[in-house]
């Protein structure tokens, strides 16, 4: 199994606090990564280092290498040269809350499409509708695209928030706790959501629950006092 | 329970304060208000505007009004407006460059120097808009005089600190998630600027914008330095003089020969209110049809 991402001596800092201590791990590709352990170790810190969204926090600050496997080749993520918008679009990140964009649900899912120059109207509601429906939020919200995404219940936003970052066809995605504030019925329907999209996405998956990583991961890993270790 | 109860005493005087400072506040605007009303209302006839001219020839340009405040009442509207097309864009520009690009001692430097530019009294913008133009007038442009164009730069610089530091507030304030959320999706800098931190911060960029306006049409001690006079008519050019409610009323209410001539006094504040209550229900109205155009359409 090749590996989708690849991390050496990886340091992270808030300020002068450093969250990550010279971390090394490899994550296979095509197949459910998952980082455990206790709350303040770093495990979100850690997907934040992955595509670089760390720059945009004032006082971060990382060092070390993240290599990434991309069709066409690898990419070291830490290189001051690469296009990052380009590399953001091609690895997905979910944050823990979600977090909608302050603006319809069509618009939150069509605003990566937008970016990324993709303007044609009938390809960008196609897909739209198919990341909803991997998501399995079309039949929730279909006939109210244009209403604000943040009447949406939290469960539906974290879906919301899983499918736009699907709708680009990222080749790697990223996880922060996807269902750490919903109800049970929610969370299995992003359960069953991760376990499908692992067999073709390389997959970073950062949760506290024992369980759920033993239900989703192909490989599991332990973060604690700064340093990240495979489990058995 | 000791705490809690001096907690509770605590909140009580809080909320009584905040109740009374609010009622004080609404007070006084009605006072002001009513007041003007009272002492404006009998002046408010079309001849208050329109003089002895038809108001129909007026509003068409076809008859010049000598005796009403339709001139003043179209001088104060193309200055403010002029005012805010200029101050408007370098105002945003500058403050999106301090919420999103400046950082260190070059954000605390700009930010005193803006703070002081605030601080500046309006005087002392007029009498820099003043020795402009008669610099401008030796040295570059002999047939530049004090103008309509010259008012609406120096009220440009008076209000653009205010519409810089709203600009930066409403940005600052916008919640990391809302920033990262952007980023993560591919936006590239400028484009999580336009296309989510913009239309996000409208609000609070429309307030700044309302404030700034309201301070153009209010302002007199700018423009009676600056190129506003008494008699000139509708403005015609950027470069002639003009008439201004601000100004009449200044002039009214210090010169005023009987009763009659004071209410006329009065009754310029009130349109000059309604003015700016037009102007701030007009902002209202442009800021809400941007928010729905940019976030909620498909």
């Amino acid at each position: 199994m090749k590996d989708g991402i690849r991390i050496e001596n990886l340091s992270f800092y808030y300020g002068e606090r450093r969250v990550l201590d010279r971390v090394a791990a490899a994550f296979p590709a095509r197949a459910v990564s998952a980082v455990v352990g206790p709350s303040g170790q770093g495990k979100s810190t850690l997907l934040l280092a992955v595509n670089r969204i760390w720059e945009e926090i004032p006082g971060a600050r990382a060092e070390g290498s993240v290599r990434i496997r991309l069709a066409g080749g690898e990419l070291e993520v830490n290189d001051p040269g690469i296009d990052l918008p380009a590399m953001r679009r091609r690895v997905g990140l979910v944050f823990q809350a979600p977090n909608p964009l302050p603006m319809s649900i069509f618009r939150n899912l069509a605003f990566p499409l937008k970016v990324a120059g993709i303007r044609n109207k009938t390809e960008v509601a196609s897909r739209v509708e198919k990341a909803l429906k991997q998501a399995f939020l079309w039949d929730e919200v279909a006939g109210r695209l244009a209403e604000d995404a943040r009447k949406l219940s939290g469960g539906q936003q974290q879906r919301l928030c899983i499918a736009r970052a699907l709708v680009l066809e990222p080749e790697i995605l990223l996880l922060d706790e996807p269902t750490s504030s919903l109800d049970a019925a929610a969370a299995g329907i992003i359960e069953e959501l991760i376990s499908g999209l692992g067999k073709r996405l390389t997959l970073l998956l950062v949760s506290h629950s024992e369980d759920q990583v033993a239900r989703l991961a192909d490989k599991v890993f332990r973060l604690e006092n700064g340093r990240l270790a495979a489990t058995a | 329970m000791p705490d809690l109860k001096i907690r509770d005493g605590g909140t009580l005087g809080l909320t009584l304060f905040a109740w009374l400072s609010a009622f004080t506040l609404l007070g006084l605007v009605a006072v002001v208000l009513g007041f003007l009303l009272l002492k404006g209302w009998p002046a408010l006839q079309p001849g208050l505007l329109f003089g002895d001219t038809p108001p129909l020839q007026a509003l068409l340009l076809r008859r010049p009004v000598f005796d009403g405040l339709f001139p003043a009442l179209v001088g104060t509207l193309a200055l403010v407006l002029l005012a805010m097309a200029i101050a408007i864009p370098p105002g945003l520009a500058a403050g999106i460059y301090m919420a999103e690009y400046c950082r260190g001692r070059t954000k605390r430097l700009l930010g005193l120097l803006f703070d002081i530019l605030a601080g500046i009294p309006s005087i002392v913008i007029g009498l820099f808009g003043l020795s402009l133009t008669i610099f401008l007038h030796r040295h570059l442009f002999p047939g530049l005089f004090p103008c309509l164009l010259i008012s609406a730069l120096s009220l440009a610089c008076l209000v653009l600190p205010y519409l810089i530091r709203t600009t930066q507030a409403a940005l600052e304030e916008i919640p990391l998630r809302i920033r990262l959320g952007g980023a993560a999706l591919g936006a590239s800098r400028l484009q999580n600027i336009f296309l989510v931190l913009l239309p996000q911060a409208l609000k609070g960029i429309g307030s700044g914008i309302l404030l700034a306006t309201g301070r153009c049409a209010e302002d007199t001690a700018v423009i009676m330095l600056t190129g506003v006079v008494a008699s000139a008519g509708i403005p015609n050019s950027l470069f002639g003089n003009y008439e201004a409610l601000p100004f009449y009323i200044f002039y009214i209410s210090s010169q005023y020969a009987d009763r009659t001539e004071l209410q006329r006094g009065y009754g310029a504040a009130l349109i000059l209110l309604l003015l700016c209550a037009l102007l701030f229900l007009a902002s209202r109205v442009v800021r809400r049809r941007l928010t729905r155009k940019f976030l909620y359409h498909h």
